[in-house]
């Protein structure tokens, strides 16, 4: 499983992985969708923004917020986070071994899956990132 | 008229509901014994519309064992698979296909005289209304309550983020295929995942599984979201024994109801076992039939995984209230009795008022 990143906020990691969307092509699966994305693990709640593919905000969730209608909560423990982060698990792994959780997927399965796309897109990037020029 | 022209309107309705686009790779999957007519149908029609066309004969894959490494990745590789075999999309591969990949899905029943049938041809459009008009229903009145003369008393408190499916571009609302859409051939259903364990009751089925006609009816006992017992004659005992040992196997999965009156309850002709469960699979699609699927709950957005394929159930004459409003009286779906201007209108553009009414079961 992923690293220990106890000392690394969500919020921080959220940030660093989603910000190559707005360096890459990674976000055409999510383009036509206005997502707001809530990561709730047991201690932190990160919204992270998505406007025409591109990332435009990754703040602290608030506790109360209602699920509106272009809101998509995952929910998990924060080393599944950090697994999908780290590239070890995309979300639909996640997901089929009952450690992802998604509470509206099957009203809104056209933004999970538009969401998986770009998180496996999006961590061929960050490999890809790594390379040696 | 020669048989491949019989199927050609089914073929055409088929391949519009999975929205093929030109240029995107179309994935026929299908098991020996498949009927050529029905995939050369297929394949006509979505060349048609400008598809590239690849058709995998594979063997059928047992319960619980992973899809073969060749399966896995041309599933994965297509913009849309039309599985003529036993589901894949239950799989692992056929899970990430959806979620990771964007593979559109559509289990197919394989039988040529089904896509010659009236179901078949039904109007996308008023399965859509129909499929975005009882999912509102369930959402507004969470409570379901499900009766039969047979015994089944049955309870569940939907959740409303959970009841789908065939989502299209927007939340919430049945409509044309986009990524990732799930869903079978001849469509449809509304469908819900039981996310808060809250399923309780007695359930006495008329077909599952396999079974098209079980010797004695096989009755679910749900506690809590759980199957706790599985009472019948052989068909029962064998149900027992494909989920026996395996974690989660006997999980309340799903639960929903048909939404196409044209689909037959007749037995299906295909003689392999995976076609005799893609037979009571497609009678839950049929219009005031009730249905049910035990086994791992995460297609739903659950968290029970399971290597068990949901195993389904269906009621065939079931009321159904969705709160204090009876959703299907005694088999019948009502808001097809009392069809209003709108879905009347819609039929009327589609050929007349007879694409809501019931074909003989």
């Amino acid at each position: 499983m992923a690293r220990a990143y106890e000392q690394i906020t969500m919020q921080i990691r959220a940030q660093a992985f989603f910000n190559l969307l707005n360096e890459s092509d990674a976000g055409t699966h999510v383009a036509a969708y206005p997502i707001d994305l809530q990561l709730t693990s047991a201690n932190e709640a990160v919204l992270v923004s998505l406007r025409n593919g591109r990332l435009t905000a990754v703040t602290e969730a608030a506790e109360s917020a209602p699920i509106g209608y272009w809101k998509l909560e995952l929910q998990g423990d924060r080393d599944v986070f950090d697994a999908i982060f780290d590239g070890a698990w995309t979300l639909g792994e996640a997901m089929y071994r009952g450690r992802l959780f998604a509470p509206e997927e099957k009203a809104k399965h056209n933004l999970v899956s538009a969401l998986g796309q770009t998180i496996r897109l999006l961590q061929k990037e960050h490999r890809r990132a790594l390379l040696p020029d | 008229m020669n048989e491949l022209a019989q199927l050609t309107h089914g073929a055409l309705n088929c391949v519009r509901f999975g929205n093929v686009k030109a240029g995107e790779h179309v994935l026929i999957l299908a098991e020996p014994g498949a009927d050529d007519a029905v995939i050369e149908a297929i394949s006509i029609a979505a060349k048609g519309a400008g598809g590239v066309v690849s058709v995998l004969v594979k063997e059928p894959t047992p319960i619980g064992v992973p899809l073969a490494p060749p399966v896995a990745a041309a599933i994965q590789a297509a913009d849309l698979v039309y599985d003529l075999g036993f589901p894949t999309v239950h799989s692992e591969a056929g899970f990430l296909a959806a979620f990771d990949h964007g593979t559109r899905n559509l289990i197919v029943r394989p039988e040529a005289g089904v896509l010659a049938s009236e179901a078949a041809r039904f109007p996308l459009e008023i399965f859509f209304l129909l499929g975005k008009r009882t999912q509102a229903r369930i959402r507004k009145q969470p409570s379901v309550h499900v009766v039969d003369d047979k015994g089944t008393d049955f309870h569940i408190e939907a959740v409303p983020g959970a009841v789908g499916p065939y989502i299209g571009p927007l939340p919430y609302e049945p409509g044309p295929a986009v990524p990732g859409y799930i869903g079978t051939f001849p469509p449809g259903t509304t469908v819900w995942g039981d996310l808060n364990y809250s399923a309780n009751g007695t359930l006495v089925l008329d077909a599952a599984f396999s079974f098209e006609a079980p010797g004695e009816s096989i009755v679910w006992k749900v506690k809590d979201g759980w199957i706790v017992e599985i009472d019948g004659g052989r068909e029962a005992a064998a149900i027992r024994e494909a989920i026996h040992g395996r974690p989660n196997a006997n999980r309340f999965a799903e639960c929903g109801f048909g939404l196409n009156p044209k689909v037959s309850l007749a037995p299906g002709t295909a003689q392999s076992v995976a076609a005799r469960v893609s037979t009571v699979l497609s009678w839950t699609r049929r219009a005031g039939t009730f249905f049910v699927g035990m086994g791992g709950n995460t297609l739903m957005g659950g968290r029970d995984a399971s290597t068990v394929v949901p195993i389904y159930g269906v009621l065939k004459r079931p009321t159904v209230a969705a709160g204090a409003e009876v959703l299907i009286d005694a088999g019948r779906l009502t808001m097809l009795d009392m069809p209003d201007d709108e879905l009347v209108s819609l039929s009327n553009k589609a050929g007349g008022k007879e694409w809501l009414e019931p074909m003989n079961r």
